[in-house]
Parts: structure tokens; C-alpha cells; sequence
């Protein structure tokens, strides 16, 4: 029953939200928080299971041979909690940041529904499960998206839509494929498939119709047209859904496409896993590069987005243990760290309604709090220990080198200085002369200003205890180490 | 128990008994009566489901004649689920009229002969799908289509007319067609009981001429492309509780007999190349209508384009049929469960839709911006049953799906299993551009007219039950297999 | 199989050994005076300013000398490079400004290389130590390649050719504190990187020859920048780039022959130590003279002169000791370029002395601007300006014996004295043709090439600009007129005859099909 509860909580925060309507503000904001700390809570107790080997798992008859089935482990938890606990953070954030805005119930909820479909993603124990929780929250966000009722938001969600549903229906094929010759499959760490030969055409084309549809919401280029247009959703959205829990949906399902249901050995020797790999590291590059031009902030970090998403792809394409593992630490730590900084652009674009690097001169002087933390996060994304982003480059850079992709490595340093070039131009920016609005108490809204100095704050101390257990790329190492068999840093 | 085996007597009886009720009842009590007999054809079919899962299918000889001097009629897993849909749509459907009804000009809709009409064709449509036998089929599909036909012109607007007279003139050449067939069929077998022509059926000219017209015939009645071009303005042009019932039920129950006809009288394969040509058809179905729903700019107009489109999926399942044994039972599951998902879902759509149009004073899709702010529970109920449409989960129409893109690939046959995500997406094209709409800033002093609440609740109710029916997808599958022997082979619940 | 990283920062490695001793010693004199420097001479509304970049700057860069795994070193690396940028820009003119940003691109590069081949060495090694890397350089896979990176890296920081306008472009706009700080102790990082991270003596002789000769180059070719530049301080910088050459030479000498490794190691030391101290008074220097006046500024004139020797060269000072260390160095190695390396070198010294007259007369030129701040900056000056000259005489090693054993020997007195007469005979002649003269000085911008190739930067942003294309009209022609068709379609489908046609004509195929 436990397993069900991460899923089920957000589901029921999201419907009392909506039953409570527009009014009743702050019974809404209670009954959120209530229920992020609630969901919190029931992850953190399976992860306490699932590290003294319990994994706690459930299922319900759905389909003719194909329940619906969830399971607690490692790598999923990792994930789940990732989505969850952040959901609580931006929760504080968002009730701060929507302060003036409308609908708000119709955000609170659907944002509570999201949760609960990333978590069904994140614990789902067998393809056809994860997919159908996939598609539930492609629908989620839509309304989340557009959400400003603008006619830039309406096109927007609807671009969004052409990309997650296209992507959905690739899916659906891929497992209902899968299901056609392997019958039921469930994730087993290294493979569930080694029974299959004989069909490697088919199950080439499957890979890739998986591969293709989990990298529509990882951004894989070519397919990541809609994130940067995604932006003109509110900042809570940007900060959770396209920076935490939809994204990272999609790389976590092609972690679990690797390692879980191909297997890192058949993934290789079949030639799919290299090929993604050229494909992420292709997205590297573009999207470092192209972030470098943006003037418009969230934009830029849209873009950099895209890099940092085929890191963990590259990562996991390239079937080496520590860069496995390195890339799902760096799913943790890459949520951390661009939250911080999509936070930090609404709180700039809210408080003194800059939008672009243009906009930028004189807000450090004003809000210098935000700004040091979005340092902080910059820093920590670009690779500078001993901050979070250093670990998992490091795990991934090593990984790769041990692998024998030492053309990996060079892709991860170079994006590292790439994302020095468009980070920094932001701090510079910002450190100019510049007019900006005077300041009356505190810089920003306190509900906007924690939640960034938190967040922040786990950049630096996922990076400096990184080892150490309990920290994300210890939990990463220990989660991915089943799937190849036995391995120990 | 004894009472039980009459179920299927009954289940005609009370709704033909309801409608001379209220008849007699007058305009103002008529929808307590229409809510009593939907209340207890509800029960009824559910009863008729229950034994049919417990003790399996049953022949009831009405007068105790048998065939084939009698008619029979048959009380099968098939036969249940369709009963079910129609009693729950039916339900809803009656709680909505007692409310649209009362708020609109009596004189407008015929001063009240809607309940009795509506109870009429729900008679028939039980009858139809208790049938046991082939004449018996053309005569509840004739008293069907008068009442609806009817039923479309019941406002009396020259539209609504048009529109009825096309579907008139439809349903007449279709009958026609299918005297004929059905007399073909009896020159060459010698009977018109399902049961026996099953046996004695043989490859032989003139009967399957006869079930070619047959077939044909149902297929103009079922609307499948390129037959269609009553339904869309039929269904847009009548009253909204009427629209629901047509796309949900009407259309079913021609489809309910192809379904017999093809996969349970005649032997696999009789009649050639026809199931690959229903399934050509089926496919074509999905694309047009989608691609003709995404222009309208009227919503009624829309949601009747959608029922084409759907209508198509239905159709997917005769190629798919041919693989017999554990295909068949996926394919024939997924048609099942579509034919349920989608009833709910398009009685619920229509029913949203028509609430909005009683609160917008238009139906103009393009001017109902912001509605989801104003009227939040309809526009969730109109996004809710376009889950269903787009085949996304949770919901009904994804099992449907799923379970024919499953049946596709087992038999290699994968075309079909892109047509069936590419209708995906083309109803995730049109579904989302009314949603769209709907989510738009729009007016935010919107204050759209009052209504009473059920207006709002029941289509709403109706697109949740479609998406919760994914969890009821083993039920369904058990009660299909207890159906005669169109699953024989068995499928895993 | 690479360990994972250290957990905790607590577990980074740092420790003294006999190379980091020197390093620790000339990094902590270097940026705490000049730290002291900067705090008398800055205006007390911009030191929180400037502070905010040099303190963090000063911590990498004092504890780089320390550092002793390969993560320790690279944050170390970071933490010293990247606030420099504050330090480069604090002026806020466009040119700081773009000197900052050339600045923080190489400065980018050259982590991002340095980064790869300590990632690639540690799985080597399966260790972070970075004793435990150099051990393993010898049997790696990818034994070039790493090279090839640290090469690049360390090429990057020190000034080596074609990059050799970032050292001008830092110091150029940059107050004299923080500039005396990045010209003395930030540019040995690199010195630093090779006696670390270099491979020794393992590398095949082409290796050795092509780092020496890319050295010695550097060395010329930045000296001729340098006499054709603009300003003080970017003389300077070039001088630095042409004395990095050597350094590199030295560094090219460790490459492959193992016998060589230690003296060459120890030439490397030296001059850090020397150029160090002396290019920091050069720099502090200058400004010192600027804020003088009468015989206070004719005397800070004369003392300026000695470190500007020092560099050169010349007899008695520490440039003499690293000179000897240098040439021991590549004396230890044999062939026809390491002979063609050594007989060079000593017109390097003309290059360096021209250099320092160029420097000499541009900062006589220098109108005497501010008003004086005090004693304060000149004693901080004499520090430097005397450790400098006694340090390296003093420091108890093994390369300054030999020079110590030659001071007084003529020839040696000699071959340290006539590049300098060369130079000065050369300026005397520049003297007598003024239209020559006019026309090379300050023809070379600080940066040369590096500012030369903004326009190109600027064009490939704009190839990679994204912008959203406008949606054309023709575009929605078509679509209406697509739309407008299928109506039109609909239509006639749906036209009672017609589809009364069509039932008939399905009617009929569908027996045609079945009685086939």
C-alpha cells in the first residue's frame, strides 16, 4: 500500500484543491503543503526500506495480462523524491510568485497532479505502467502551460502538445511491440529481455521508438523544440515542471530504458546505445551553444537545459558504470541547480519585471541575496567543486573515460566552459550599473526569496558531501550498481 | 431465479410500458416516469449481466414458441455489455432532458412527446440487441431509426428538419437494402434464426449476396465513411439529450449487428475480402472525420465529425479477426471496450457541449473563450470525455486502443496500428482546439446564464466514468468471453 | 576503476613537499602584499568591490601551491582564474570589458582541457593523488592525447604563442595591485602545472624538441609585440608571455630526457621565483613612480631599473641565477635542437632587454598624474623589490649553486652583459630616425590577435542566433486554401445524390467482393 501513497496523495491534495475553488486561499496553500509534506514523508519511508532491502511493491489488474504495477526501488525513489520534495520547495515559491495571478486553484491542482503522475513515472515497474503515467502527465501540464490564457501561452502548450502526444504515440507502439513479442517484462536491473534472440531488427526499432518517445520530454535534439517555447509558462512552472519533474521524466525513462529493460550489455551489443549516445552529445553542444545567444533569460536557461538533459543521456548511453551513475546523480543535482536559477528569473521577473540579460545592470546591487545564489547554482552547474555539478560531471567525465569514450569526456569539459560563456554574462550583467526600482523591506517577496537560498544551499551540500551516504551520488552508485553486476567504485 | 430468465422479456417490456406511461402521464410528470423506467432498466441490465457472468448465456423462447417458428432472443456477454451502455447512458441522458427540457419553450419541442419517443427508442434498442434472429433485427432497427428520426426534428427549425429528413432518406435506403439481403439470405438457408443459420451455413452465392447487402445496410446506419453524410448534421441539429443518444447508442446498435453477423453467424472468412474493406473504410473513417472535425468552427458540428471518426475505430476490428483465437479475443475486446468508452464518452461530450450552448446563447466555438474559468466543472467534463477520444490514459479509450494496437502487432499487421495512433493524434488535434479555447484568457467579467447543476454534473459524471472504465477493462473481457463462442479461445483477465 | 570523489570536502588533498614550498612562498609574499598594495591605493568606495573578486582570487591562488590531488588542484585552478575576470573589469570601460570577456573565454578553454586530462588520468590511475597520476602517465592509454591537453592548458595561462596577447589584455586595464598580483603569482600556476602534471622524462624526444622550440619562439615573437605596444603595462605583459617562453623550454627539456627532469624542474622553479618577484615590483613599480614627484620619483626611476636587469639577465641578479639554471637545463640535453635551442637563447636577453627600455621610457613618459597617497605603496614596493633581489641568490636549492659558483667568472659576467649593450645600441640608433620610430611605436594593440578576432566571434553569434522565424503569409494561404478544399470535399461527399451514388456503388462492391 505504501508504494501507492506517493502517487496517491498528490492526486488527493489535487482534487481537494479544486473542490476548495478559487477562494479560500489559504485553506488551498494548507492542504498543498499538507499534502507535499505528507507525500515527502511516504517516499522518504521507502527509501529508508528499500536502502535496508525491502522494496515495497504493489499492482492492479488493468489490462488483459497487464497490471499495473509499481515497485519501490532505488532508482526510482531517487527520482521520486527529487519531484516531490521540490514540489514542497516550489510550493512556497509559488504561493508567493502567484500572488496577483488568476485561477489559481485550476494551478494548485493540476501542479499536485503533475506530482502524482511523475511519481507514478518515477516508481513504475514495468514499461506499460511508466507509459501510461508518461501520457497522464503530458495532459497535466497542458493546463499548466497554458495556463496565462495569452495567445503566446496557448501556442506554446499547443507546440507542447504536437511534441508529448507525438512523442506518446511512438510509445505506445514501442511497448505495445515489446509487449507483442516479449510478453509481460518488468524492470529488472540489467535487462528483462536476454530471452529475446532472433529479433534484433525489431527490437532496434523498438529502442528507438522508446528512445524516441522519452526523448521528446529529455529534449534530445532534434526533439526539443518545445521546451524554450514552454517558457512563457508562470515561473513555478518553468522552475518544477520543465526543469524537475517533466524533463527529468523523460531521462529517467530512457535510464530505465537502458539499464532496466534492455540492459546496458544488450543496449551495446545490439549498436542502439551508441547511437543515442552520438544523438546526446550532439545536444550537448547545440544546446550550450545556442544558450550563449539568448538575451531572454529563461530562454538561455532553456536552453542550457538541453544541454544539461543529454548529459544524463550521454551518461546513460554510454553503458560504463560510474557514467550511469553519474548521470542519474546528475539528474538530482541538475534539479537543484536550475531550479535555483528559474526561480531566481521569475523572482526578477516579478519583482522588477527584468526578463533579459538587457534588463540585467544593477540587480545585484538590489536584490543581491537572489543573485548570489543564482551564482552559487551557476557555478555549480558549470563544474566548480566543489559544488553539486562537479560530482556528477566528474562521475560522468570518468565514467566515459573508463569506458573508453574519451571523446565523451571532451563533449562534457567542453560544455562545461560553454556553460561558463553563458552563465556568466548573467553575473556580469547583473553585477553592472543599472537602473532599478528602489527597494522597500526585504528584496523580494520572503515566499520567493527561501525557497532560492534553499535550494542554493543544496547545490553546495549535494556537491560536498557527494560519498557520502545518503547524498544523491552515493544513492546514484548504489542504485545503478544491480544493473551491472556487482560493480563497486 | 425464475424471474431472472425472463430478464431479457422484461428489459423490452419496461421501457415499452414506460413510454405509453408517459404518454398518458402528460408533459409535466412524463420525466418522473422517464427517470423510474431508466432507474429500473438500469437494474434490469445490470441483473441480465450479473447472470450472464454467473451462469453463463441463455436462449429465451418469447410465448414459448422457439425458433423457427418463434422468435428467440439471446442473452449473451455481447448483448450485456451494450445493454449496460445503453442503460447508463440512458439514465444520464434522461436526468439531463428533465432539466433541458423544462428550461426551454414546451411548444419548442413538441410539447412533451420527447419522453415518449425516448422510451420507444429505448425499447427498441433493447430489442435490438436482445435479438435473436435476422428479420427480427430489421424491424427494431426500423423502429429505431423513425424514432430518432423523430426525435432529430423534435424542434422543429428548418435545420433540424433538413437534417431529419436526410437521415430519413438514409435510413429508409438502408432498410430497403437490408429487406433485401435478409431475403436473399432465407431464399438460400431457409432460416432467419442467428442460432441455426450459424450451423447450417455454407459457402454459397445468393446467401452471401444477401449478407453483403446486410452488411452494407448496416454499414450506412453505422455512418462509416463513405456513408456518412447523414449523421454529422443529424446529430448536431437535434436537441442535445438526443444528439447524446444518437452518437452514444443509435449508431451501436447497426454496429451490434455487424458484429454478429460477421464474427458470430457467418464462418470466418465467408465473405471474402469484405473485412479488409470495412477495415480500409475504418481507417479512412478516422482521418476524415478528424480532419473534417478540426474545420468546424460549430461545436456541435465537431463533436458529430468526432463520432465519424470514432466510428472508424470500430471497424478496425474485421481485418484483425481473421487471426481467430487469442487476436480475436484482443481485437474484439478492444472494439468492446471502445464501443462502452466512447457511448460514455460522446454522450457526455454532447451533453457538455450542449450545456455550454444553453449558457453561451451561441454555438460558436471560437467565441466560448475562458469558459474554463466561468464554468469549470463542464469545461473538465468536455476535457475529460476528449481524453477519452484521444485515446490518452487513463481512461476507456486507451484500453480500446491499446488493445487493438496490441491485436495489430501480434498479427503483424502493423498498419493498422499506425492508423489507430495517427487517429490518436488527429483527435488530440480537434479535442485540444476546443480545449484550448476553452482555457483561453477570455472575458474575466464572464458571466455566462444560469442553469440548473445537473447540466453541469452529468456530462460530467459521463466522461469520468469513461476514464475510470480502464480499471473495468478485466470485467468487460470476462463478460465478452461469456459471450457465445466469438471467444472461444480465451483470453487471460 | 576511478574512485569516487573524496567524500567531503575535508578529505581534498593538500600538502607541502619541496616543490610546493617555493610555490607557497611566492604566492603568499605576492598576492598579500599586493593585496596590501590594493588596499592603500584603491578608494575606499570601490574596495568592497574590489575585494569581493581578490580575496577569493588569493585563496586559490595561495592554495594552489598546496594542493595535492586532482581535484584539490582544479578548484584550486578555478577558484584563483575566475574572479580575476572582477579584477580585469573593475574599471568598467569597454575595453576592460572586453579584455574580460577574451579573458574568461581562454580562461574557459583552459580548464575545460585541464580538466579532461585530469579526468583522464585519474581513471588511469585509479587514485586522485596527484603522485599517483604522474606515476601512471607512463602507461596510459592515452598517454598523447593527456599531454596534448596539459600542453594546451598550461600553454593558455602562460602567454604561449598564438595566445600570448592575454597576458597584456589582463594586466592592461587592471589597477596595479590586483595586476601585480595576476603578473607575479597567477601566470606561475602554470609554471607550477608543469613541474606537477607535466609527463617526465617519458615522451619521445619530437616531443621535447617541439615544446622547446615553440618556447623559444614564443619568446622572440612576443618580445617583438611587446617593443611595439602601447602602454607600460602591456609591455609588461608581453615581456611576461616571452619570459613564460623560456619557462616552456624548460618544461620541453623534462619531456624526455629523465636525467634532465630534476634540472630542469629546478630552472622552472627558478625563474617562477625570479620572474615572479621582479615582474610584480616591475608592475608595482610603475604605479609607484606615477604617484611621485621631484627626487622622490628620480629615485623610485632608479630603483626601477634593477628588477628590469634582473630580467635581463644581467650580472648579480636573480635573472642571472635562473638564466644559468635554464641554460644547465637545456645543456643536459644533446642534438641539433637543444644545441640550436641553447645558442639562441642568450638573443632571447636582447629581446627582454629591448623590452625593458621600451617599459623604462614609456613609464619616463608618463606624465606624474594623481596626487600622492603616502608612503604606504612604496614600501610595499621596497618588499617586493627586495625580496626579489635576494631570494633567489638566497634560497637553499641546487639550482642557484652553479650560478653562484660563476658570479664572478668574466665570461660569464660577459655573456650576461653584451644582450643588454645590444639592445641599448639599438635604441640609441632607433633615436636617430624618428619617422621609423613614430611609425612602430604603438602599432600593436594589447591583445593583438585575440582582440583582432572579435569581429569573427561576433559573426558566428550571429550565424547561431535563434531567432523565431515570422510565420510568412504564404503559409497561411496555403493552409486556408487546404482547409477550404476539404469543406468543399465534405460538401459534395455529403450532396444526396452523390451520396446515394455511393451507397448503391459500396452496395455492389461489397457483393462483387464476396461472390468473387
Amino acid at each position: 500500500m505504501t508504494v501507492w501513497l506517493p502517487v496517491l496523495v498528490p492526486l488527493v491534495t489535487g482534487i481537494a484543491t479544486f473542490a476548495l475553488g478559487e477562494g479560500r486561499s489559504k485553506a488551498r496553500a494548507a492542504v498543498n503543503l499538507a499534502g507535499a509534506a505528507l507525500a515527502s514523508g511516504t517516499v522518504i519511508s521507502l527509501v529508508v526500506g528499500a536502502y535496508s532491502g525491502t522494496v515495497r511493491a504493489g499492482e492492479v489488474p488493468l489490462l488483459p495480462g497487464l497490471p499495473l504495477t509499481m515497485h519501490g526501488d532505488l532508482l526510482g525513489l531517487l527520482f521520486s523524491a527529487v519531484a516531490t520534495v521540490l514540489w514542497g520547495v516550489t510550493l512556497v515559491y509559488a504561493i508567493g510568485y502567484m500572488d496577483h495571478a488568476r485561477d489559481r486553484a485550476r494551478f494548485f491542482g493540476f501542479f499536485a497532479w503533475c506530482i502524482a503522475a511523475a511519481n507514478g513515472v518515477a516508481l513504475a515497474a514495468d514499461p506499460l505502467s511508466l507509459f501510461l503515467f508518461y501520457e497522464i502527465l503530458s495532459l497535466t501540464t497542458y493546463p499548466l502551460v497554458v495556463h496565462s490564457g495569452t495567445p503566446e501561452a496557448l501556442a506554446a502548450g499547443r507546440k507542447y502538445l504536437y511534441y508529448a502526444l507525438g512523442g506518446g504515440a511512438a510509445l505506445l507502439i514501442g511497448v505495445a511491440w515489446l509487449a507483442a513479442i516479449a510478453g509481460p517484462v518488468r524492470f529488472t536491473p540489467g535487462g528483462a529481455l536476454g530471452a529475446l534472440s532472433g529479433h534484433e531488427t525489431e527490437l532496434r526499432v523498438i529502442f528507438g521508438l522508446l528512445a524516441g518517445g522519452f526523448g521528446v520530454k529529455a529534449a534530445l535534439v532534434p526533439l526539443h523544440g518545445w521546451l524554450p517555447g514552454a517558457m512563457v509558462a508562470p515561473a513555478p512552472v518553468s522552475s518544477l515542471l520543465h526543469a524537475v519533474a517533466v524533463v527529468k521524466a523523460g531521462v529517467f525513462g530512457i535510464i530505465r530504458l537502458v539499464n532496466e529493460l534492455y540492459g546496458p550489455e544488450l543496449a551495446t551489443s545490439l549498436g542502439v546505445a551508441q547511437v543515442l549516445a552520438v544523438v546526446a552529445a550532439v545536444g550537448i553542444i547545440f544546446g550550450s551553444v545556442v544558450a550563449l545567444r539568448q538575451d531572454d533569460l529563461k530562454r538561455r536557461l532553456a536552453y542550457s537545459t538541453i544541454a544539461q538533459l543529454s548529459y544524463i543521456t550521454l551518461g546513460t548511453a554510454l553503458c560504463s558504470p560510474l557514467a550511469a551513475a553519474g548521470a542519474l546523480a546528475h539528474l538530482a543535482h541538475h534539479a537543484v541547480m536550475k531550479i535555483t536559477m528559474f526561480f531566481t528569473a521569475g523572482s526578477l521577473a516579478e519583482t522588477l519585471h527584468v526578463k533579459t540579460l538587457s534588463g540585467l545592470p544593477g540587480v545585484a546591487r538590489r536584490m543581491p541575496i537572489t543573485m548570489t545564489s543564482f551564482a552559487v547554482a551557476a557555478f555549480a552547474l558549470a563544474g566548480i567543486p566543489p559544488l553539486a555539478g562537479f560530482a556528477s560531471k566528474w562521475m560522468l567525465g570518468a565514467g566515459a573515460a573508463e569506458g573508453g569514450s574519451v571523446w565523451a569526456l571532451l563533449v562534457y569539459v567542453a560544455s562545461g566552459a560553454l556553460a561558463l560563456g553563458y552563465m556568466v554574462p548573467i553575473l556580469t550583467a547583473s553585477l553592472r550599473e543599472g537602473n532599478q526600482p528602489a527597494r522597500t523591506g526585504t528584496e523580494s517577496d520572503p515566499r520567493m526569496l527561501w525557497p532560492i537560498v534553499i535550494v542554493a544551499i543544496l547545490s553546495v551540500v549535494f556537491g560536498v558531501t557527494a560519498g557520502m551516504p545518503g547524498s544523491p551520488a552515493h544513492w546514484a552508485v548504489t542504485a545503478i550498481a544491480p544493473s551491472f553486476g556487482g560493480w563497486t567504485p | 431465479m425464475s424471474l431472472v430468465v425472463h430478464l431479457p422479456a422484461l428489459l423490452i417490456i419496461a421501457p415499452l410500458a414506460g413510454a405509453c406511461a408517459s404518454f398518458v402521464a402528460g408533459r409535466r410528470r412524463a420525466p418522473y416516469v422517464a427517470l423510474t423506467v431508466a432507474a429500473v432498466n438500469g437494474t434490469l441490465a445490470l441483473a441480465l449481466a450479473a447472470r450472464v457472468l454467473a451462469e453463463g448465456p441463455w436462449r429465451y423462447r418469447i410465448g414459448g414458441w422457439g425458433a423457427p417458428v418463434g422468435i428467440d432472443l439471446v442473452a449473451d456477454g455481447t448483448a450485456a455489455l451494450f445493454l449496460v451502455l445503453s442503460a447508463a447512458v440512458g439514465l444520464a441522458v434522461t436526468i439531463y432532458a428533465s432539466a433541458y427540457f423544462r428550461s426551454s419553450d414546451p411548444a419548442a419541442y413538441g410539447h412533451g412527446l420527447f419522453w415518449t419517443l425516448w422510451l420507444f427508442m429505448s425499447t427498441s434498442l433493447n430489442g435490438l440487441f436482445l435479438t435473436g434472429d435476422v428479420f427480427n433485427v430489421y424491424v427494431c432497427i426500423e423502429l429505431v431509426g423513425i424514432s430518432a428520426v423523430t426525435l432529430v426534428t423534435l424542434s422543429g427549425g428548418p435545420d433540424a428538419l433538413r437534417a431529419g429528413l436526410r437521415y430519413l432518406f438514409a435510413s429508409m435506403l438502408g432498410a430497403m437494402t437490408y429487406l433485401l439481403g435478409v431475403a436473399l439470405l432465407y431464399a438460400a438457408a431457409g432460416t432467419l434464426d442467428m442460432a441455426t443459420l450459424r450451423q447450417t451455413l455454407v459457402a454459397d452465392a445468393t446467401a452471401a449476396t444477401g449478407l453483403a447487402f446486410m452488411v452494407a445496410a448496416l454499414v450506412l446506419k453505422t455512418a462509416l465513411v463513405p456513408a456518412h453524410f447523414w449523421l454529422p448534421t443529424a446529430h448536431a441539429s437535434a436537441p442535445t439529450p438526443v444528439s447524446a443518444a444518437l452518437s452514444a447508442l443509435v449508431v451501436k446498435g447497426s454496429y451490434f449487428v455487424i458484429l454478429r453477423l460477421l464474427l458470430d453467424v457467418a464462418p470466418p472468412g465467408y465473405l471474402g475480402g469484405v473485412d479488409i474493406a470495412l477495415g480500409v473504410l475504418g481507417s479512412v473513417a478516422i482521418v476524415w472525420g478528424s480532419v473534417q472535425a478540426l474545420m468546424q468552427d460549430r461545436i456541435k458540428l465537431l463533436v458529430a465529425y468526432s463520432t465519424v471518426a470514432q466510428i472508424g475505430y470500430l471497424f478496425l476490428v474485421f481485418p484483425l479477426a481473421r487471426a481467430g483465437g487469442d487476436v480475436l479475443a484482443l481485437a474484439l475486446g478492444g472494439a468492446l471496450v471502445h464501443v462502452i468508452s466512447h457511448g460514455l464518452a460522446k454522450a457526455g461530450l454532447f451533453l457538455g457541449a450542449g450545456s455550454l450552448i444553453t449558457r453561451f446563447g451561441h454555438d460558436r466555438i471560437a467565441d466560448m473563450a475562458g469558459a474554463a474559468r466561468a464554468l469549470p466543472v463542464l469545461a473538465l467534463g468536455v476535457s475529460l470525455a476528449g481524453v477519452t477520444m484521444m485515446g490518452l490514459p487513463p481512461s476507456g479509450g486507451f484500453a480500446a486502443k491499446w488493445l487493438l494496437v496490441s491485436a495489430a502487432l501480434a498479427t503483424g499487421q502493423w498498419w493498422w496500428a499506425v492508423v489507430l495512433v495517427i487517429g490518436g493524434l488527429l483527435a488530440a488535434a480537434y479535442m485540444f482546439r476546443l480545449i484550448r479555447i476553452l482555457l483561453a484568457g477570455g472575458d474575466p467579467e464572464l458571466r455566462p446564464s444560469a442553469s440548473p447543476l445537473r447540466t453541469e454534473w452529468v456530462p460530467l459524471a459521463l466522461s469520468a466514468a469513461a476514464v475510470m472504465l480502464v480499471f473495468a477493462v478485466p470485467l468487460i473481457v470476462r463478460l465478452a468471453e461469456a459471450g457465445t463462442t466469438l471467444l472461444a479461445a480465451g483470453v487471460t483477465p | 576503476m576511478t574512485p569516487l570523489l573524496p567524500a567531503g570536502v575535508g578529505r581534498l588533498g593538500f600538502a607541502l613537499d619541496e616543490v610546493a614550498v617555493p610555490y607557497l612562498f611566492l604566492f603568499a609574499l605576492i598576492w598579500v602584499v599586493s593585496g596590501l598594495y590594493t588596499l592603500v591605493t584603491t578608494e575606499r568606495g570601490t574596495r568592497a568591490h574590489v575585494f569581493a573578486y581578490y580575496l577569493p582570487s588569493a585563496l586559490g591562488g595561495i592554495a594552489v601551491a598546496t594542493a595535492a590531488d586532482a581535484v584539490s588542484f582544479y578548484l584550486c585552478f578555478a577558484l584563483m582564474a575566475l574572479p580575476a575576470w572582477g579584477l580585469i573589469t573593475s574599471s568598467g570601460t569597454p575595453e576592460a570589458r572586453r579584455a574580460g570577456a577574451i579573458y574568461l573565454t581562454l580562461t574557459a578553454i583552459g580548464e575545460a582541457l585541464l580538466l579532461a586530462a585530469l579526468v583522464m588520468l585519474a581513471t588511469e590511475a585509479g587514485a586522485i593523488h596527484l603522485d599517483a597520476l604522474a606515476a601512471a602517465f607512463g602507461a596510459a592509454q592515452h598517454r598523447d592525447l593527456i599531454a596534448l591537453l596539459l600542453l594546451a592548458s598550461i600553454g593558455l595561462k602562460i602567454g604561449t604563442l598564438p595566445a600570448s596577447g592575454i597576458l597584456p589584455l589582463s594586466y592592461t586595464y587592471t589597477s596595479a595591485g590586483p595586476a601585480a598580483a595576476l603578473a607575479g603569482a597567477s601566470v606561475k600556476v602554470g609554471a607550477l602545472a608543469m613541474v606537477r602534471l607535466l609527463p617526465a622524462g617519458i615522451m619521445p624526444e619530437a616531443w621535447a624538441h617541439t615544446v622547446m622550440l615553440l618556447g623559444l619562439a614564443t619568446a622572440f615573437v612576443a618580445a617583438v609585440l611587446g617593443v611595439l605596444t602601447t602602454t607600460p603595462r602591456a609591455v609588461l605583459g608581453y615581456s611576461s608571455a616571452s619570459q613564460m617562453g623560456l619557462v616552456l623550454i624548460a618544461a620541453g627539456v623534462s619531456l624526455a630526457e629523465p636525467s634532465a627532469v630534476v634540472l630542469a624542474h629546478g630552472a622552472i622553479v627558478a625563474f617562477s621565483l625570479h620572474h615572479g618577484l621582479s615582474k610584480a615590483a616591475l608592475v608595482l613599480g610603475d604605479d609607484v613612480v606615477s604617484r611621485l614627484s621631484g627626487r622622490a620619483r628620480t629615485v623610485a626611476l632608479a630603483a626601477l631599473v634593477v628588477p628590469a636587469l634582473a630580467l635581463t639577465g644581467a650580472p648579480f641578479t636573480s635573472g642571472f641565477v635562473a638564466k644559468y639554471a635554464l641554460k644547465d637545463a637545456v645543456h643536459a640535453l644533446h642534438g641539433p635542437v637543444p644545441e640550436a635551442v641553447y645558442a639562441l637563447l642568450a638573443w632571447t636577453a636582447v629581446g627582454t632587454a629591448a623590452l625593458m627600455l621600451r617599459f623604462l621610457t614609456l613609464v619616463v613618459a608618463q606624465p606624474q598624474a594623481r596626487r600622492s597617497s603616502g608612503p604606504a605603496p612604496a614600501v610595499f614596493w621596497g618588499v617586493v623589490l627586495v625580496t626579489g633581489a635576494l631570494a633567489v641568490w638566497l634560497w637553499p636549492a641546487e639550482w642557484n649553486v652553479h650560478a653562484a659558483e660563476s658570479i664572478l667568472s668574466i665570461s660569464s659576467i660577459w655573456t650576461a652583459t653584451w644582450p643588454v649593450l645590444v639592445a641599448v645600441a639599438g635604441a640609441l640608433a632607433l633615436r636617430a630616425a624618428p619617422g621609423l620610430r613614430s611609425r612602430m611605436a604603438a602599432s600593436v594593440v594589447p591583445g593583438d590577435i585575440l582582440v583582432g578576432a572579435a569581429p569573427l566571434v561576433k559573426a558566428a553569434d550571429r550565424a547561431i542566433g535563434t531567432r523565431p522565424a515570422p510565420a510568412s503569409p504564404d503559409t497561411r494561404k496555403r493552409a486556408t486554401g487546404i482547409s477550404r478544399a476539404l469543406t468543399a470535399a465534405e460538401g459534395r461527399v455529403v450532396a444526396w445524390m452523390v451520396a446515394a451514388t455511393v451507397f448503391v456503388v459500396l452496395a455492389l462492391v461489397f457483393v462483387a467482393i464476396v461472390t468473387r
